[in-house]
């Protein structure tokens, strides 16, 4: 349904907010901090055997693989034994481990019909046929907290094509192929996410908001002349593009920042985003551009990727390797496992973890952001070599408002809810959302619905 | 170092290994878009059937030799509404106002517009071409860094002063004008209101070029605009032919990729555009526009050129290369493709055996030839082992990876896109392991080795033959005789599973000649322009335009030109089926 357009006084009155919004959020300090997740993605999987040492649920001991956790290990969960069931799904609805496990927090059948490679039994096969998470929880978010901008946003580290393998965020509805290109420049979506920072002069922003709103105007105008004419499928994307412009009409209401720290970043100077030399400047600077966003509460929802799943870069500048990631990953020698624990580790220490400093440098009401907040790391596979997904490693970091009992081990591979799904549904339950007990295909929940056990 | 962007964008490592239970037949036609084959016919289409190789395109019927699909199902598919492409985007505006301004402004503000999702090999997918938030926030900024350009070059659009005719007027006439030219028909009475009321909006609060600004910078955001809407007011359950204004616009979009001229519209609007031989002959006078040479972005999205602007490379193997080396290489192809599609004899085979390329100097020094000089590109001939389209050095190393040739994933691709079959993933959770890289064989000596393995060989049989056959082509796309490692190349193989492709041959050449005189690739490519033209994929009920376009590319030799010709002779391009609205 096509809704009604914000009115101009309105908006007019909250673009004039933005300056005033401060003290008057200060006053709110006492309010609990929302509950936000970012979800971290790294390719390819790792080396199942090489994750830890110890494997007790309170004396655990990381590997080197994934040492760098270390640090934080007092607000972390480490689960292994998670499992994907992809195999649950019929032939034809299933693609394969990089394309489905990359897709996984949209757990549903694939479609048919985009790619000529992987589908089985001579098929073809499409993109997830449903929503992901952090679309799904954004939206239920956004739809119970007006003031909260975007849905989810939805970043990926390099790659400027967008295909099954590289994108990961889905917007649904349940039966439609419908997946989300993520945003790859962080100084656009700087731009755009926080487009109400720069506003200067009231003179220009008159100007700017009459601009923007005879342009809405007119489409808003257009789209209703639209209405009842179209078939359903054209009609679907009619109401997409309706609800995007709402998105618009909501950025004209200014920022409604939550504290202090919700203030323009000290961008660096421009690089090239699709250098794979940037790699790590490009992935801080996201990170940077998701606490910001956090911070001024304009999204509780973030998909992250350090890259799509099945990716190839290789990590010369850093490790001296010649071969990429994703080829060296369906290796089984010691040498390939070198590597690929390597990859792990470097994205970890060099980089996931500047995501952890920058959250616990946020002061957020009596502690920090990283108090109040949830990071889940998760890959495609569980081991490349053999396109595992039944034994995954899914990492929850942060304090996430004291929701889970932290600094713990939990290997789920013996317990009957150990499905990727369930772990979703943990997180859908940290949100606020215990409501949705169900996730995703009910074949990728072969042991029934709700958050994995044991985590609370 | 430099590292290599193109590696994800197919899962070729998932194609290293596929132990398991695997189909010999695993590798089958792209079919109908349901994958399931039915139809009149006997047999071997279906997306589903593992019964090998077979031509590409709608399965079904069209496998019956004695019975055309136009006559067992004179179908048309359901026709998406779709929002311009990227490209279609900026064609259209640089198109509508024809300034060198304009176009520069296009260039900068739609550069980091989001990439739609590939479906097909294709960025122009109307299931998948909406507006996120995202792209409508990119819309959004584009418009506003364009309009202001538009409003200042008022007087080289408009013809009416504001001074003596009166704001107002001017205002009119440019919104009526411009107006048609980016919606592509005449406004409505409701639609032109909503541009004059931005217009006004702008005049009113500030002057005259900010009511052009503001009447511009909402046109350009409209969804008249965005979209090619063919609304179907009539009574449901028929096809009906599209009204003249949607038949210029399928036009000038299908060989300009972009809107239709004034000419056109003053076709449509005079009754010149009505018959299959209007359009026909408005399909030819477009072919002889300069703007015809935008047929080259199907070509690039054909061979995934357009998936990265630079071809980066282990600077230790490959040192020394020329920064804009895939730049140079994707005009190397452009111009071949211009030069046998659009001014030779526009044939297929043509396009796949020609004996010659193009390069200026640095192109040239990099292959390692003497004699060419300057920046232009100009013609060379090549020697014996290099030949055609598909062996040009960016078309082949586009597939490769950071330090070595890919022999799986140029088979791959061929298997793929120029048969239009469909490979299988190897199974999950089974061994892919095809050992370290460096114990001595020769590439295609550790594939072969792999293949020995039953389960892997149904898979790369279909793959890796074609691919080692390319291995005289190194990752950077310069001829060799020996391989990464210095083993020696041995290009002879053989084709599987590819109908009256399958057989042996003694080298690439030869082995592009016989895909190139074939009927499974030309009947491949013409799914692939279709599937490209229509903006969506191919289904069973597009059997007869796919048949009928089939048969005449053979008749006619694959001419290329008249293939899209013909693509505007078809019901399925002709007319529409008239769909049910859906009311709120």
């Amino acid at each position: 349904m096509i809704k009604k357009p914000l009115s101009r006084r309105t908006l007019l009155k909250s673009a004039a907010g933005f300056s005033v919004a401060l003290p008057w959020l200060e006053a709110m300090a006492a309010t609990p901090p929302p509950r936000r997740v970012i979800f971290v993605f790294t390719a390819n999987g790792d080396q199942t055997a090489r994750r830890l040492t110890t494997k007790t649920e309170t004396g655990f001991v990381f590997d080197d693989m994934l040492s760098p956790f270390e640090p934080y290990r007092q607000n972390m969960l480490v689960m292994e034994g998670i499992n994907k069931y992809h195999y649950k799904l019929p032939d034809g609805a299933r693609a394969d481990g990089h394309e489905q496990g990359g897709s996984a927090l949209a757990p549903w059948k694939s479609g048919t019909g985009s790619f000529p490679i992987g589908g089985g039994n001579g098929a073809t096969i499409g993109y997830v046929l449903g929503p992901s998470a952090d679309y799904a929880i954004g939206e239920r978010v956004v739809k119970e907290n007006p003031s909260v901008r975007f849905k989810h946003l939805n970043f990926r580290v390099g790659q400027n094509y967008n295909n099954i393998w590289n994108q990961h965020a889905h917007a649904g509805p349940v039966g439609t192929q419908n997946p989300v290109p993520p945003q790859v420049n962080p100084f656009t979506a700087y731009t755009q996410i926080f487009s109400g920072l720069d506003l200067s002069g009231q003179a220009t922003l008159a100007r700017r908001l009459a601009l923007k709103q005879s342009a809405l105007d007119l489409v808003n105008g257009d789209l209703n002349s639209l209405r009842g004419k179209l078939p359903a499928g054209d009609r679907a994307r009619l109401e997409q593009h309706a609800d995007s412009i709402r998105d618009l009409e909501r950025a004209l209401q200014g920022m409604a920042g939550s504290s202090a720290a919700c203030k323009p970043l000290g961008l660096p100077a421009t690089f090239d985003h699709l250098n794979d030399d940037n790699y790590a400047k490009v992935g801080d600077l996201f990170f940077k551009i998701s606490n910001l966003a956090f911070s001024c509460d304009l999204v509780r929802t973030i998909n992250f990727n350090w890259s799509g799943n099945t990716n190839d870069r290789v990590y010369g500048p850093e490790l001296g390797l010649t071969d990429g990631h994703h080829t060296i990953s369906h290796n089984s020698d010691t040498t390939s496992f070198d590597h690929i624990r390597a990859i792990k580790k470097q994205l970890f220490t060099h980089t996931t973890t500047k995501l952890f400093d920058l959250l616990k440098a946020t002061p957020e009401a009596d502690k920090t952001m990283w108090d109040y907040s949830l990071v889940v790391i998760w890959s495609e596979l569980s081991q490349g070599d053999t396109h595992a997904t039944d034994n995954d490693l899914v990492l929850f970091a942060g304090g996430a408002h004291g929701h889970f009992r932290q600094n713990r081990y939990l290997n789920f591979k013996s317990v009957a809810k150990n499905s990727h799904s369930n772990m979703v549904l943990s997180v859908w339950d940290y949100m606020g959302y215990g409501d949705v007990t169900t996730w995703g295909d009910p074949l990728l929940l072969p042991n029934g619905g709700g958050p994995l056990p044991g985590l609370v | 170092m430099k590292t290599f962007k193109l590696l994800a964008m197919v899962g070729l490592g998932a194609l290293l290994g596929c132990e398991g239970a695997i189909d010999p037949g695993a590798i089958t036609p792209i079919g109908n878009g349901s994958g399931s084959g039915t139809g009149s016919g006997s047999g071997t289409g279906g997306g589903a059937s593992n019964s090998g190789a077979g031509q590409g395109g709608a399965g079904g019927g069209m496998d019956n030799p004695f019975l055309s699909p136009c006559v067992t199902q004179p179908t048309i598919a359901n026709a998406p509404m779709r929002r311009l492409s990227h490209d279609e985007y900026r064609n259209s505006i640089n198109d509508a106002f024809n300034l060198p301004a304009v176009t520069t402004v296009v260039a900068t503000s739609t550069v980091d517009f989001v990439n739609d999702p590939v479906s097909l090999g294709y960025r122009n997918n109307a299931n998948f071409l909406d507006v996120k938030p995202l792209l409508a926030q990119q819309y959004q900024e584009a418009a506003e860094k364009i309009a202001p350009v538009v409003a200042a070059n008022f007087a080289k659009i408009v013809t009416c002063n504001p001074a003596t005719a009166g704001n107002q007027a001017c205002g009119d006439q440019f919104v009526t004008q411009v107006g048609k030219r980016l919606y592509r028909r005449d406004l409505n009475t409701d639609e032109k209101a909503l541009a004059m009321k931005a217009f006004t909006t702008g005049l009113t609060g500030y002057d005259f070029a900010t009511g052009i600004e503001f009447a511009t910078n909402a046109m350009l955001q409209s969804p008249k605009f965005l979209y090619r809407l063919e609304l179907d007011l009539g009574a449901p359950g028929n096809k009906r032919t599209l009204n003249p204004f949607e038949l210029a616009t399928r036009l000038s979009y299908l060989v300009w990729h972009s809107g239709p001229d004034d000419a056109l519209l003053t076709a449509a609007g005079s009754g010149m555009l009505t018959t299959k031989a209007d359009v026909a002959r408005e399909a030819q006078r477009l072919l002889k526009d300069p703007k015809a040479q935008r047929q080259f972005h199907f070509f690039e999205e054909w061979l995934d050129l357009d998936e990265a602007s630079t071809l980066d490379r282990n600077t230790t193997i490959f040192p020394n290369l020329d920064p804009n080396l895939l730049s140079l290489q994707k005009t190397e192809t452009q111009t071949l493709v211009a030069d046998v599609v659009l001014n030779g004899d526009g044939k297929f085979s043509t396009l796949m055996t020609a004996p010659y390329t193009f390069v200026n100097a640095a192109l040239a020094k990099h292959y390692g030839m003497t004699g060419v000089t300057g920046t232009a590109f100009q013609k060379v001939a090549l020697g014996p082992k290099r030949v055609g389209l598909w062996m040009q050095g960016g078309v082949i190393s586009v597939h490769d990876k950071q330090n070595r040739t890919s022999i799986v994933r140029r088979g791959l691709k061929i298997r793929t896109d120029l048969l239009c079959q469909t490979v299988d993933a190897p199974p999950n959770n089974v061994n892919l392991n095809l050992g370290p890289i460096d114990q001595g064989l020769s590439q295609a000596d550790r594939l072969a080795q792999h293949r020995t393995n039953a389960s892997c060989a149904g898979c790369h049989m279909r793959m890796d033959p074609i691919g080692q056959a390319f291995e005289t082509i190194d990752a950077v796309g310069r001829e060799r005789t020996v391989d990464e490692g210095g083993k020696a190349i041995d290009p002879a193989g053989e084709i599987t599973a590819a109908n009256d492709a399958t057989g042996k041959y003694v080298d690439a050449p030869s082995m592009v000649a016989k895909l190139g005189t074939s009927k499974i690739a030309s009947d491949c490519f013409v799914t692939q322009l279709y599937r490209f033209s229509m903006g969506r994929s191919d289904e069973q009920a597009d059997q007869c335009s796919t048949y009928t376009l089939k048969q005449r590319f053979q008749d006619n030799g694959g001419d290329i030109k008249d293939l899209l010709v013909a693509i505007t002779q078809t019901d399925d391009f002709y007319s529409r089926n008239v769909l049910p609205p859906v009311t709120p």
